[in-house]
């Protein structure tokens, strides 16, 4: 691995850079600008199992796996697995590539991995019978067209994961799966999430082979607009507050205004959001990584719900040193629950 | 103190405002030697950086390569797929060929860049506050938060996507003309993609770099790879691609590529040869030149002891004008240096990539790295060709003057024990280890030892004719030739300097023709046949027959090239078709010769013209009743073999034993290669099939027709041929610009030696003033002088040149059959022209006569009383 990512510094490094900023054009990517690309509207069924599939019409999408892992001596474990998908327009054809992160906590340690691939190649992408989603060897396997239950396969040199998801009831986010990221909802995507999935199998590590179970995560967006990376942020939140209930939070921060959006899910399919009103949700220490600060504890109260947490990470040090940096990782709670989940925060200042 | 050092430094060094010309000597001396060595210093490293990046950077990094097996051309494109689906990630996908334009033929290579940024992080310790550096890529430039990303995918989509990017270094840019933006036209009428031109230090090598689909689309490989590389092979990787491969490809380890780094070593260890002898003249120019000037000095020197002035403050303001020298003489060595290296580097980078396999273009680096070497370089310089003169000077008691030592004793003694040691070593070779260096201590024993005689041999010449009695009745000869004798101390030096000179330009002259000569059949074995065709089974089912059946055909065969196995160890089988033409295509470096006593074996050099002796008549048909094979040179060299051993070697698992007939050339190559008959190769190997054809045309004149036949009617791209005959041209050109730089060198170094001689020739005539005014009172015509003068001078150059010449041959032959035997295994025979060394030889002799007839001719204008009377 390292003789490849020496050739990547050097050549990227090089040419791309070096080299290619004379008389280079950039290209448009800011969907914004391209009526090529699909857009989000409020009123478009989502369904399955189509919506499984790629879409191939939308500019980004993602399938992100987190889970909340623990062995047989109840040490935390944290995975996460995201295969993104990414188009541009060159002339008038959509070129797509996909990348995709994957990521293993242990309560000392954190190890992650980021890998490319262009669609054209055919070592990446979404198969709908059986389904799959897949970059190289990294593959999450489901069944027939249907993501859930299914399999999920990493492996690196420093760590790897095996891993069953059972079936889970899916939720459509925001109104019937139209999830506005501002105000005015210009800025929006399509999101779906799968929050009960229970997980088994086995992670590698360090030499070692653990056999673990815990409780996973599916989340699933696409869109056209949702993200203008270089101007703005989110903090986003998953809980699995008890074995039946579940809590999603995100923030959505731009220079004009913050957009806070909270919903509880019940394992029966029951499902409420939380005004933003009554959501009291702070950050309580930082920790600095690149040269921003990443609020890693947090205090949480949603009196309405009887909700008040302090949330901590099982492992500080869960900043994605990736090509697009964020913090990404495995959070335990205190107070009003004993709780399970990830936290996600991206664009800090 | 300090004063009284600066006004003598002052005082000294203004003697050469008054004879600025002995400042000019001194100051070219110091300048070329420094400069050529400095040059060829220069060259070495960058060649040597180069095969470093090339281990750094795409291509050169790979530990080894998918290849397509030899029964095909090209590889799916689903195998990588396949590969990468299974985990093995350290691969790159490779689509790589000529493309035609409408000026000629252009390397494109393809990639795909995506794949390079995958990043994987080592073990991040739990440090609370620590920052994190969790990637095991440690290159700060390569921190992700250097990179702006939305500009690194918009330039990967360009690179990336249609219309897509051609890359280009500076090097190959300019060699092929290409522009900035500009769209290079194929002979299709197609277009490549917008040129960007990169600097060299991009590390790209001498093709046009462009994505993956942008080169298969014009190379007509659509879905289809030349090969993949594999920059780390783990042993489950390797397992891997051994069991998914099998169908497709062959996995060639890098060590056993074609590329041979020892190779440019012994190309720059020549380069660097050459500017250490540059550099050696340079001195004996700057030895010359200060001995005349102190000399000319001594009056001042008589003068500052009279004054005052202590032995050791004329040492220290002797040392102050020894750094002046030193100091100015590194500025222009090292702007000399630069404007050469400019000029060769480009031209020597073409040749090491397409004679020794560097991919990577040889960087100039900045001039002020070698600011330090040029220093160096010069206070050495200045050290060795001023020290002894300007001690002499500074110890110089007030009173007297400084007298011409004799001729020293031992400069001979030196010279035989140099040429006994480097005989020894070379004649027993059991005394020493064989390698490149102890082949490199012979040469220059000899070639050191052989120069050191000339002095001696003069002085003995001058000594011999002296004792004629006839000769007083040519008191002019007389004169000249005791003169001569006398003078032997200042000109044996120059002398000296003369001889390496012209040695090494015969040495470099014969190697030079040599190599060529070699070269030339090296590219006749490997590229013998008018065409080569590259096909896929389905269009050889179809072209076969039609060439066999065509008028201008003489013959078409399939070449067979496959995987065998070595007294156990992997290696390679080739079949040889038995006929006339493939049998005259092979040269042999030994064979056995056969048939004349019975049951001996005799082993002998062969050159072409007993190609087709009875006795080479003879292993071929040996060969070909399958009673023996042929190995290259490298197999031979390997496992010490000669003509009549035996080997063991497995061809598709049927074991065999049997004799060596014959060793043939396979010119420095580092693959193991036996050849046997291609009948019997069939018949081990059944199932073995070819994609390649070999083809010989009745008249070379046939090969664009019938070419534009087989293009039409079988739809052939340029991917599915190759013109032996342009690639010998582009060879033989590639080779000419090479050997163009090296001998520029050594002309360079006769150049100097013949200023170094002239610089000689000229303080001569000056020191000798008082001595030519009072032979001309006496009666000698000052025409008569410049006579004499020139005929010691013609004396002097030829016995110089009778000396050089075998000396010359003598390094060529060293430096051919000892070093490149000692340190690669192979050697090729000498090829000496005589009209060409006679041309140096001469040219060397005018060229010093011409350059001497200018001061003599000023001498003679001098009126001799007058000057007589001045000096007196």
């Amino acid at each position: 691995m390292q003789l490849c990512q020496h050739i990547s510094s050097t050549l990227l490094c090089t040419i791309l850079f070096t080299c290619l900023s004379v008389n280079a054009k950039p290209l448009p990517t800011n969907s914004s600008e391209n009526a090529e690309f699909s857009i989000v509207e409020p009123g478009h069924p989502i369904t399955f199992p189509f919506d499984h599939r790629l879409h191939p019409g939308f500019q980004s999408e993602w399938w992100y796996i987190t889970a909340n892992l623990q062995d047989e001596d109840n040490n935390q474990y944290g995975i996460q697995f995201t295969l993104f998908s990414s188009a541009s327009l060159t002339g008038n054809t959509k070129q797509r590539i996909f990348f995709a992160h994957a990521a293993l906590t242990t309560t000392d340690n954190f190890y992650h991995a980021e890998r490319y691939a262009r669609s054209d190649m055919g070592h990446a992408g979404v198969e709908y019978q059986p389904w799959q989603a897949y970059l190289d060897h990294w593959q999450f396997t489901g069944t027939e067209q249907q993501p859930l239950p299914g399999k999920l396969q990493v492996s690196e040199p420093a760590f790897a994961y095996q891993l069953k998801l059972s079936d889970s009831d899916y939720f459509l986010q925001g109104d019937q799966g139209f999830s506005p990221k501002n105000n005015d909802a210009s800025l929006a995507s399509y999101y779906y999430s799968a929050p009960f999935i229970e997980v088994s199998g086995n992670i590698h590590v360090e030499g070692k082979s653990i056999a673990v179970r815990g409780k996973a995560w599916l989340d699933r967006e696409w869109s056209s607009n949702f993200i203008e990376i270089d101007k703005i942020g989110w903090d986003w939140l998953s809980l699995h507050l008890d074995q039946d209930t579940a809590l999603m939070l995100y923030r959505v921060r731009s220079n004009r205004e913050i957009l806070l959006y909270g919903r509880i899910m019940h394992r029966d399919g029951r499902q409420t959001t939380i005004a933003p009103t009554d959501i009291n949700w702070r950050a309580v220490a930082s920790q600095r990584f690149s040269g921003k600060d990443y609020p890693i504890e947090w205090r949480l109260e949603i009196p309405s719900q009887q909700i008040t947490l302090d949330i901590q990470p099982i492992n500080n040090n869960q900043f994605l040193n990736t090509r697009v940096p964020y913090w990404e990782g495995a959070v335990i709670t205190k107070g009003s629950h004993e709780a399970q989940g990830y936290l996600e925060l991206f664009g800090e200042r | 103190m300090l004063n009284r050092i600066l006004i003598l430094g002052v005082t000294l060094l203004s003697h050469y405002r008054r004879h600025p010309a002995q400042a000019i000597f001194l100051l070219s001396g110091l300048s070329l030697g420094v400069a050529m060595l400095l040059t060829t210093l220069i060259i070495s490293s960058a060649a040597r950086q180069a095969f470093t990046d090339t281990q750094q950077t795409l291509g050169g990094q790979a530990v080894a390569h998918l290849l397509p097996k030899h029964s095909q051309n090209s590889l799916p494109e689903q195998l990588y797929r396949d590969l990468r689906l299974k985990g093995v990630s350290h691969i790159m996908p490779i689509a790589e060929g000529r493309i035609k334009t409408e000026k000629g033929f252009m390397q494109i290579r393809g990639l795909d860049l995506f794949p390079l940024l995958n990043r994987s992080s080592n073990r991040l310790p739990n440090q609370t506050g620590s920052e994190p550096d969790s990637y095991s890529d440690n290159d700060p430039d390569n921190s992700p938060d250097n990179y702006p990303d939305n500009d690194l995918n918009n330039y990967l989509f360009q690179f990336s996507f249609p219309p897509y990017l051609a890359l280009v270094s500076e090097s190959y840019a300019q060699l092929q003309g290409l522009k900035n933006g500009q769209q290079p036209r194929l002979a299709d009428t197609s277009t490549l993609p917008e040129v960007r031109i990169l600097k060299d230090s991009a590390g790209l090598g001498y093709f046009i770099l462009c994505d993956i689909r942008c080169a298969q689309k014009h190379l007509g490989l659509t879905q289809r790879l030349t090969s993949i590389l594999i920059t780390h092979l783990s042993p489950t990787d390797k397992a891997l691609i051994k069991q998914l491969s099998e169908q497709h490809a062959d996995l060639v380890m890098a060590d056993k590529s074609i590329k041979n780094p020892a190779f440019t070593d012994a190309f720059l260890l020549n380069l660097q040869a050459i500017g250490l002898l540059a550099f050696l003249v340079g001195c004996f120019i700057a030895f010359n030149a200060v001995s005349f000037s102190v000399l000319q000095r001594q009056q001042t020197v008589k003068q500052m002891r009279l004054s005052g002035a202590t032995a050791n403050e004329i040492v220290i303001a002797l040392l102050f004008e020894l750094s002046c020298w030193a100091l100015l003489a590194s500025i222009v060595g090292s702007i000399i240096a630069w404007l050469l290296s400019t000029l060769l580097l480009p031209g020597i980078g073409f040749t090491l990539e397409r004679l020794f396999f560097n991919e990577n273009i040889l960087i100039l680096g900045r001039i002020q790295d070698w600011w330090g070497q040029a220093i160096t370089l010069s206070l050495a310089a200045t050290i060795i060709a001023t020290l002894l003169p300007l001690i002499r000077l500074a110890r110089q008691p007030p009173m007297t003057s400084i007298t011409e030592s004799s001729t020293r004793p031992y400069s001979l003694l030196l010279s035989l024990t140099l040429l006994g040691l480097g005989s020894i070593m070379a004649f027993y070779p059991s005394l020493i280890k064989p390698s490149q260096w102890s082949g490199l201590v012979i040469t220059a024993s000899w070639f050191i030892g052989g120069a050191l005689l000339v002095p001696s041999i003069l002085t003995r010449f001058y000594q011999l004719f002296c004792k004629f009695k006839g000769l007083l009745r040519y008191p002019a000869l007389h004169w000249m030739l005791n003169d001569s004798r006398l003078d032997q101390q200042r000109q044996g030096i120059a002398m000296t300097a003369f001889c390496i000179a012209i040695a090494a330009c015969i040495a470099v002259l014969i190697m030079v023709s040599s190599f060529r000569q070699a070269f030339t059949d090296y590219l006749d074995v490997t590229l013998p046949e008018s065409l080569y065709l590259t096909l896929d089974q389905n269009q050889i089912k179809d072209i076969k027959p039609f060439l066999s059946g065509h008028p201008d055909v003489e013959l078409v065969y399939p070449f067979f090239m496959s995987n065998a196995l070595i007294n156990q160890q992997p290696g390679l089988v080739r079949g040889l078709t038995n006929d006339s033409q493939r049998q005259s295509s092979f040269i042999l470096e030994q064979y056995s010769v056969l048939g004349i006593h019975s049951g001996d074996t005799v082993s002998g050099d062969i050159t072409s013209s007993t190609k087709s002796s009875e006795a080479y008549n003879e292993l071929w048909r040996k060969l070909h009743q399958r009673k023996g094979i042929i190995v290259n040179q490298a197999l031979a060299l390997n496992y010490k073999l000669k003509p009549g051993d035996r080997l063991s070697i497995v061809i598709n698992n049927h074991p065999i034993n049997t004799e060596v007939l014959g060793i043939y050339f396979s010119y420095g190559s580092l693959v193991d290669v036996f050849a046997i008959d291609q009948q019997w190769l069939m018949e081990l190997w059944p199932q073995l099939q070819t994609n390649r054809l070999g083809v010989f045309i009745k008249d070379d004149s046939r090969i664009s027709p019938l070419l534009t036949e087989l293009t039409n009617r079988f739809q052939l791209n340029t991917h599915h041929y190759v013109l032996p005959g342009s690639i010998k041209q582009l060879a033989l050109s590639v080779f000419q610009r090479t050997f163009h730089a090296t001998q520029l060198l050594s002309v360079t170094i006769l150049l100097i030696a013949a200023i170094g001689v002239y610089c000689a020739s000229y303080t001569a005539q000056l020191e000798k003033q008082i001595q030519y005014r009072l032979v001309h009172i006496l009666g000698l015509s000052s025409r008569k002088i410049a006579c004499m003068a020139l005929l010691q001078l013609f004396i002097n150059a030829s016995l110089t040149c009778m000396l050089a010449l075998p000396l010359g041959i003598l390094v060529a032959w060293a430096s051919t059959k000892i070093v490149l035997r000692y340190a690669f295994g192979w050697y090729f025979d000498l090829i000496i022209d005589p009209l060409q060394l006679s041309l140096i030889l001469f040219s060397s002799i005018a060229i010093l006569l011409a350059g001497a007839l200018l001061p003599f001719y000023l001498n003679t204008k001098r009126h001799s009383a007058k000057y007589l009377t001045a000096q007196g």
